[in-house]
């Protein structure tokens, strides 16, 4: 279960993420949809104590990520592929974190082949494709075989039986209670898995709800909807930020 | 919370297992035997004592070992893998110490190491028939393992301050470089507090009386001081 209150961050005069709050129930998948520079990202990093809010909190199953004991076997994160060591070959890489966390090297095997990696799992990380590095991060994810999964932009660079099999992934995982949240600016990929929508504009939530209530409200296709709540927000952004700053929650 | 223990060794694992680092320890392994070439080959202008033989391979380990362990911590930013690492262990400090403790941990093998090349150098010496003093002297043994555990912690306290791989190994030389001048003699008196080159030379040699708190401050200064900046840098930055 996670959950998300209340939560702020600005850089300087930028409102990266004001005031949102939204959480995600066991045997979900949550898509989080949003425009680049909307605050998904910024929204992630501090659910994953990578980023300091400036006001509210984020928890997963009620406890904030800097608390948990050993994060990977309750949250499995993949924030970035690329934010991997190149000069680590995709084993090596599997090994350290299964070092880090517990978990036994046959199981950071078993998730090389899973994901298709077998065969690349002694090749340095720099030679990697973006599809390969996002299957890595996806492994490493799984590693502590979590019952939350945080996944930014999971399918980015997959080719199309990459995305089945992420999507069959997302599903098994969520039927057997797990909870998922994962981020996308490519509705139609959020559209097929996800089971609840909470979409972000300009740093706050513009919508929230299942995808059966979200299209059933506004009787549009989600595409125009979506393309209408974000530049909605985005234009009221731009004219009303500073109008909004006294009223701002802080 | 994941034992400690586990973090060091996930540390030290991830300080050797990329190839840079791999080709850098091979290069350290070199340079020591280059070193302990210079007393055998010039009998005449090195005093032929195992004092000496052990300064020599400690000289060439102080090359390149700092900038292994270095790189250690700024890989961390320059690669990104803080994103993992922190999701993790988000409790950042103790990767950090984990970090350290690696970087002490190799120093001292690489210590073992040069003391073992300096005992070859020494038997090969004798063994061609020269009179080498073979005796071992407690205080300069302790030295040659103080300097080589010195100079490796201003690598990694430079590396932790700054982050960027390429700005802490710039750093690293120029710095070094800088404070050299102060063995200048109208900057001397500043020197013998401040530049490390002058106080940990005091340490190989075993050279400690009056120089006690000298040493002490230039290692305040090149190891407390920057590995304190990084770690408070290291908690608060966010990560990208």
């Amino acid at each position: 279960m996670i959950s998300i209150t209340n939560l702020s961050k600005r850089y300087g005069a930028v409102k990266a993420v004001r005031d949102v709050t939204f959480s995600c129930e066991p045997g979900t998948i949550t898509g989080f949809l949003g425009a680049n520079g909307a605050g998904k990202s910024t929204t992630l990093r501090m659910l994953t104590g990578l980023t300091r809010p400036d006001t509210g909190s984020a928890t997963i199953g009620g406890k904030a990520f800097t608390e948990l004991a050993n994060p990977a076997r309750t949250v499995g994160v993949m924030l970035d592929a690329s934010a991997l060591h190149v000069g680590r070959t995709g084993r090596e890489t599997m090994r350290v974190a299964a070092l880090m966390t517990g978990v036994p090297n046959a199981r950071a095997d078993e998730l090389l082949a899973a994901t298709g990696l077998a065969g690349a799992a002694r090749r340095r990380v720099g030679t990697y494709s973006l599809g390969m590095r996002q299957r890595l991060g996806l492994a490493l994810a799984l590693l502590g075989s979590p019952s939350v999964l945080i996944l930014d932009e999971p399918a980015n660079g997959l080719d199309p039986e990459g995305i089945a099999w992420i999507r069959g992934l997302l599903r098994d995982h969520a039927a057997r209670g797990g909870t998922v949240l994962l981020s996308s600016h490519l509705l139609a990929e959020v559209q097929a898995t996800a089971d609840r929508l909470v979409i972000i504009g300009g740093g706050r939530i513009v919508a929230q709800g299942t995808l059966r209530q979200l299209l059933g409200e506004t009787g549009q296709n989600l595409e125009e909807m979506f393309l209408s709540l974000t530049s909605e927000a985005t234009t009221s952004d731009a004219t009303t930020s500073e109008a909004s700053t006294s009223g701002d929650s802080r | 919370m994941i034992p400690f223990g586990t973090l060091v060794r996930a540390e030290l694992r991830k300080t050797v297992d990329v190839r840079a680092a791999r080709w850098m320890l091979f290069a350290s392994a070199l340079l020591v035997a280059g070193a302990e070439a210079v007393p055998l080959v010039f009998p005449h202008n090195v005093t032929q004592d195992r004092a000496s033989y052990l300064t020599w391979a400690a000289l060439g380990l102080s090359r390149l070992l700092p900038l292994v362990l270095l790189m250690a911590m700024t890989a961390e930013w320059s690669q990104r893998t803080a994103m993992t690492t922190f999701t993790l262990e988000p409790r950042r400090g103790r990767v950090v110490a984990a970090k350290v403790l690696a970087g002490l941990t190799i120093s001292v093998v690489a210590g073992l190491f040069a003391l073992l090349a300096g005992t070859v150098a020494v038997l090969a010496a004798s063994h061609a028939g020269r009179v080498v003093a073979s005796g071992w002297n407690w205080s300069q043994l302790a030295g040659f393992a103080l300097f080589i555990v010195l100079t490796s912690a201003v690598g990694m306290a430079i590396g932790a301050a700054l982050h960027n791989t390429a700005a802490a190994i710039v750093s690293y030389f120029v710095l070094a470089g800088l404070f050299s001048l102060l063995m200048i003699p109208a900057l001397e008196k500043a020197g013998d507090w401040l530049n490390t080159g002058t106080t940990f030379g005091w340490v190989l040699t075993g050279d400690w009386s009056g120089h006690v708190a000298q040493i002490a401050v230039s290692a305040a200064l090149w190891i407390a001081l920057p590995l304190a900046v990084g770690t408070v840098r290291t908690v608060r930055r966010e990560v990208h």
